[in-house]
C-alpha cells in the first residue's frame, strides 16, 4: 500500500499555495511556500507529502528560532564564552577539571495549555532528555510556573490547569527518580488563558563522556530507542509557532511515560559510559524530522533513514507521520557499525525498544524511504536552514511617572498582607507532592528549617560527586510584573534575582539558561519588548561575563487580545567548594547583627507593595550591574570567610517581607531600625531594590565581615526571642509575633 | 432512581502506561496468548432524577479528560 503522495506546488499562485499551506497544517507563510515551490522547481519534481510535512516542521518557529536568532546571537551568545565546554541540546560548564555540569530551561507552554497534565509532564520529560542527550546523569529538576487568575470563555480554568500542570510535574519527576528542587509559581492575571510552563533540568557529566549530537563521519548507523512511536504530538511545534485560537485535539498533545523514560537514562548512560554512543540526540518538538536533519546536517554529511524500521504504536501510519510525530521518550543515538549489535544488547537488558533505521552518507542529500519508496529526497541545507526574519519592532516610549501613594495607617498589616500574598506564601502544597530528595544527594532544598516548620530557601544545592564536597547550585529569577512595566528592566532584573538566589546560599554563578517567553514576533510591539528586555538581560550578564549556555524562546503566547508580559525566566546554576558551608536563609542565632547590603529605594513600580494597595504604574528599579558585580564578590568572600550565620535575597514584597521569611524557619525573631535611611518607612520596608540581601552576621567577627563588605553593608538590628519588631529610631511602627508571620506565610492558602 | 455506569478509557491513539505493564506482566507470569491490555475506571452514579444526559454532563466537566479519554455512559 502506497502512501506517500506528491503534491503539486509548483507554478501555482500565492493565494493556492497559503491554502495547501494551511490545509496540511504547514504554518508556513506564502513567501516560505513561494521559496519551497523555487526550490522544487530546481529538483525538477513537485514535493510529496513528507516533503512539504518536514519542512513545516523544521521551518517552524519553534525549531528554527527564525525570528529570535539575529537578536539571541547579538545579544546573549557571545557573553562569557570561554567557560563554555558545549552548546548542544543543554549547555555545558566545567565545574573543575573532572567533571562539568550540563543545564538547560525550556518552557511547554503551549502543550500544558490544552491538557496541563500531559503538558507538563512531557514538559519535565522532554528536558531531562535534552539533559541526558549530553552524556549527562540528570540530578536535578525545576519548574517556573505561571498561572492566571480569572477563566475565560472557551479554555480550561486556571484551577483545573494548576491542579493538573502541578500534578503532571509530579507524577512525572517522582516516577522517573530525578529530585524536582527548585522553581516558583507566580499568579497573574497576564497568564489567563497563556499558561506558562518553564521547566529545567541539570545533570552531571565527566568531561571525557561528553556526547555531541553532530554527525560528522560517514558509516554511522541511526539507531532509535525508547518510546514506539505512534500518532500523539503531531504537529506540536506549529502549534508553538502559532496564538491558541481553541482547545485543540489529542494529536498535538504528547503523552509522557516515565516508565519507559528511566530504564531509558540507565541504558543510555551505561551505553556512554562504555564509550559506544558516537553521537546522540534527543526526539523532541519536530520528531525524527528535525533531528536526523540536524545531526547530520551540523557535521555535514547526508544520510538514508528507512521509515518502515520504526517501531510503532499503531499501525497504519503514514510515512510523513512517522516522520515528524513527537511521541515521546524517544533517543536517536548514532554509533559506528562495530557498536551497533552491543547497543541493541544493552537496550534490550534495559527492557527498551531499539531499532537500526538509517545510515549517514557523505554528501548533502537527505533520503528517506518507506520500504521502497522514496518519501523524501532533499538537499540537507535547505531543508534545515530556513531564511531567518528580522521582523520590525518598535519600541514605545518609556512612560516615568513617580507615584507617590498615601501613607500606610499600620505597617503591620501590610507586612502579613504581603507574606500571605498568593506570590508570596508558601508553595509547600504544590512543592510538598514533589520527591526533592530521592537520589541522595541534595543538601539545600526548597525548605528549610526546625523540622515541620520550615521557610523559604533562595536556591537549592545539590551533591556533585561522592568523591568530593562540591555542589551544584540551582536557582531562578524571573519578575513578569516588572517587565510588563519596562522589559528592560526586567530582563535585567531576572538576571540579578538569579545571581542574587545562588549567592544567597554561598555558591559562585558560573552560568545561565534563559527561557524567553513573549507573544507573537509578528507584532512589532512584542518584537520591541523582545529587543529590550535581551538588552536588559545583556547589561548584566556580561558585567558578571557569566554565559548564557542554553536557552529557548517560546513565541505566540497569546489569544485574542490577551497576551503575555515579555520576559524571562532565567535559571542559574553555582558551584561551592563545600556544601558543609552551604547557607540557607533562617535566623541561626538570638542577638547576632542584621546587615543590609544593598540599598532601598523609592522606585516601587511594579512591586508586590503597589499591587497590594492598588496603584499602578511607577518606575521599576533597574540592576546596576556594577554594584551587583561588587556585592557578589564581597558577599562570597565574607561567606567564605565563614562570618555569616544566614542570607536572604530582597525580592517580592520587599526587606520586610525577606525579614519575615528569615523568621519563619527557626523562630528566630529581629528587632530592626530603619532611621538610617532618611526614607519613607513604607519605602524602606516595600521597595524591592536589586542587587540586595540581608545578612545575619557571627556576632563575634562582625568586624571582619565589615572589613569584607566595607561600604555595602549597613546595619538593620539584631535577631531577637520572638518577634519581629521594626523602629525608626526610638518610635516602634511594627511588632508582629513570629508565630502570626509564621501563620500568615503557611496558612490558608486557597 | 436511575442508576448510571459510566465507563472512563483512554482513547485508543493514547498509550495507556498501566495497561502496557499489566501486559507485560501477564506475559511473565506465562500467559503468552495475552497480547493487549486497555485500562480504565467504572463509576457506578445513582440519580434521584434525570438520565444519560446529565451522566454525559458528567463526563464532561469532570469525569473525563476530553483530550485523552473516551466516556461511555451506561444507564
Amino acid at each position: 500500500m502506497v502512501r506517500i503522495e506528491t503534491i503539486e506546488i509548483i507554478g501555482r499562485q500565492d493565494r493556492e499555495l497559503s491554502e495547501i499551506s494551511r490545509s496540511f497544517s504547514l504554518g508556513l507563510s506564502v513567501e516560505e511556500m513561494r521559496r519551497i515551490s523555487e526550490y522544487f522547481q530546481r529538483e525538477g519534481r513537485n514535493p510529496t507529502d513528507a516533503e512539504l510535512q518536514a519542512l513545516g516542521q523544521a521551518w517552524s518557529e519553534h525549531c528554527s528560532y527564525k525570528s529570535s536568532k539575529i537578536h539571541l546571537k547579538k545579544y546573549l551568545m557571545d557573553i562569557g564564552t570561554k567557560g563554555i565546554l558545549s552548546r548542544g541540546d543543554a549547555g555545558v560548564i566545567a565545574i573543575d577539571d573532572k567533571t562539568a555540569v550540563a543545564f538547560k530551561m525550556e518552557s511547554h507552554n503551549h502543550p500544558s495549555a490544552i491538557e496541563p497534565y500531559g503538558g507538563a509532564a512531557t514538559g519535565v520529560g522532554g528536558i531531562l532528555r535534552d539533559v541526558l542527550s549530553m552524556g549527562a546523569q540528570p540530578v536535578a529538576l525545576t519548574d517556573v510556573l505561571f498561572f492566571g487568575i480569572r477563566k475565560v470563555k472557551g479554555f480550561p480554568s486556571p484551577k483545573f490547569i494548576e491542579g493538573g500542570v502541578i500534578s503532571g510535574i509530579r507524577d512525572y519527576g517522582n516516577r522517573v527518580g530525578i529530585p524536582t528542587l527548585s522553581g516558583g509559581i507566580t499568579y497573574a492575571r497576564f497568564f489567563s488563558p497563556n499558561v506558562l510552563v518553564n521547566v529545567g533540568c541539570v545533570g552531571i557529566v565527566d568531561r571525557k563522556k561528553l556526547l555531541s549530537s553532530s554527525v560528522n563521519i560517514p558509516g554511522l548507523k541511526l539507531i532509535i530507542a525508547g518510546g514506539k512511536t505512534g500518532r500523539d504530538g503531531i504537529h506540536g511545534v506549529n502549534m508553538a509557532s502559532e496564538t491558541i485560537t481553541r482547545e485543540e485535539d489529542i494529536s498535538t498533545v504528547q503523552l509522557g511515560s516515565p516508565i519507559t523514560k528511566e530504564p531509558l537514562m540507565h541504558a543510555v548512560l551505561e551505553a556512554n559510559e562504555r564509550g559506544l554512543i558516537y553521537a546522540l540526540k534527543d526526539l523532541g518538538g519536530g520528531g525524527l524530522s528535525s533531528v536526523v536533519g540536524e545531526m547530520l546536517q551540523s557535521g555535514g554529511m547526508g544520510g538514508s533513514v528507512y521509515l518502515d524500521r520504526v517501531p510503532l504504536k499503531v499501525q497504519g501510519m503514514a510515512p510523513w507521520e512517522i516522520w515528524i510525530s513527537e511521541s515521546q521518550e524517544r533517543m536517536l543515538l548514532a554509533v559506528k557499525e562495530e557498536n551497533e549489535n552491543e547497543i541493541h544488547r544493552i537496550m534490550e537488558s534495559w527492557d527498551i525498544t531499539s531499532s537500526t533505521i538509517g545510515v549517514s552518507e557523505p554528501g548533502r542529500r537527505l533520503r528517506v524511504f518507506y520500504g521502497d519508496e522514496m518519501a523524501i529526497d532533499m538537499d540537507i541545507d535547505f531543508l534545515t536552514n530556513p531564511q531567518p526574519y528580522d521582523r520590525p519592532s518598535s519600541f514605545k516610549e518609556k512612560r516615568e511617572n513617580t507615584v507617590i501613594p498615601k501613607y500606610p495607617e499600620n505597617i503591620g498589616k501590610v507586612i502579613l498582607a504581603l507574606l500571605g500574598d498568593r506570590n508570596v506564601r508558601t508553595r509547600e502544597f504544590a512543592v510538598r507532592q514533589y520527591d526533592h530528595t530521592v537520589r541522595g544527594s541534595t543538601v539545600l532544598g526548597p525548605f528549610s528549617g526546625i523540622v515541620g516548620r520550615e521557610g523559604p530557601t533562595d536556591a537549592s544545592v545539590i551533591r556533585a560527586s561522592w568523591d568530593s564536597y562540591e555542589g551544584i547550585a540551582v536557582g531562578h529569577g524571573f519578575n513578569p510584573f516588572y517587565s510588563y512595566l519596562d522589559p528592560l528592566a526586567g530582563g535585567a532584573d531576572a538576571v540579578d534575582e538569579a545571581v542574587r538566589n545562588i549567592v544567597s546560599v554561598g555558591a559562585e554563578p558560573i552560568g545561565f539558561s534563559d527561557c524567553l517567553n513573549a507573544g507573537s514576533p509578528e507584532d512589532p510591539v512584542v518584537m520591541g519588548e523582545f529587543i529590550s528586555m535581551l538588552r536588559g538581560m545583556r547589561s548584566v550578564a556580561a558585567r558578571l561575563d557569566i554565559p548564557f549556555a542554553s536557552g529557548n524562546v517560546s513565541f505566540y503566547n497569546e489569544s485574542g487580545k490577551r497576551r503575555i508580559p515579555t520576559f524571562p525566566t532565567v535559571m542559574a546554576v553555582g558551584k561551592t567548594k563545600d556544601i558543609r558551608n552551604v547557607l540557607s536563609p533562617d535566623f541561626k542565632k538570638i542577638s547576632s547583627p542584621i546587615y543590609l547590603v544593598g540599598l532601598p529605594t523609592s522606585d516601587l513600580g511594579g512591586s508586590l507593595y503597589f499591587r497590594t494597595i492598588g496603584v499602578r504604574g511607577g518606575v521599576v528599579p533597574v540592576s546596576n550591574p556594577d554594584f551587583l558585580s561588587r556585592r557578589v564578590r564581597r558577599i562570597l568572600d565574607a561567606v567564605n570567610s565563614g562570618t555569616v550565620l544566614s542570607i536572604h535575597d530582597i525580592s517580592d514584597g520587599g526587606l520586610a517581607t525577606s525579614l519575615g521569611e528569615m523568621t519563619i524557619g527557626s523562630g528566630i525573631g529581629a528587632s530592626i531600625d530603619i532611621s538610617p535611611f532618611g526614607l519613607r518607612p513604607d519605602f524602606v520596608l516595600f521597595s524591592e531594590p536589586t542587587s540586595s540581601w540581608v545578612v545575619e552576621v557571627k556576632k563575634e567577627r562582625e568586624k571582619e565581615f565589615l572589613e569584607i563588605m566595607r561600604e555595602d553593608a549597613i546595619l538593620l538590628g539584631h535577631t531577637s526571642a520572638d518577634s519581629l519588631v521594626i523602629s525608626v529610631g526610638d518610635e516602634r511602627i511594627a511588632s508582629i509575633e513570629n508565630e502570626a508571620i509564621r501563620r500568615r506565610w503557611k496558612g490558608g492558602f486557597r | 432512581m436511575t442508576k448510571l455506569k459510566i465507563t472512563v478509557t483512554l482513547k485508543a491513539v493514547v498509550e495507556d502506561a498501566e495497561g502496557l505493564s499489566v501486559l507485560k506482566a501477564l506475559n511473565l507470569l506465562g500467559y503468552r496468548d495475552v497480547v493487549d491490555v486497555r485500562t480504565g475506571k467504572v463509576y457506578y452514579i445513582t440519580l434521584k432524577k434525570g438520565g444519560k444526559r446529565l451522566g454525559n454532563e458528567f463526563c464532561e466537566k469532570l469525569l473525563a479528560n476530553p483530550v485523552i479519554n473516551e466516556c461511555v455512559v451506561d444507564g
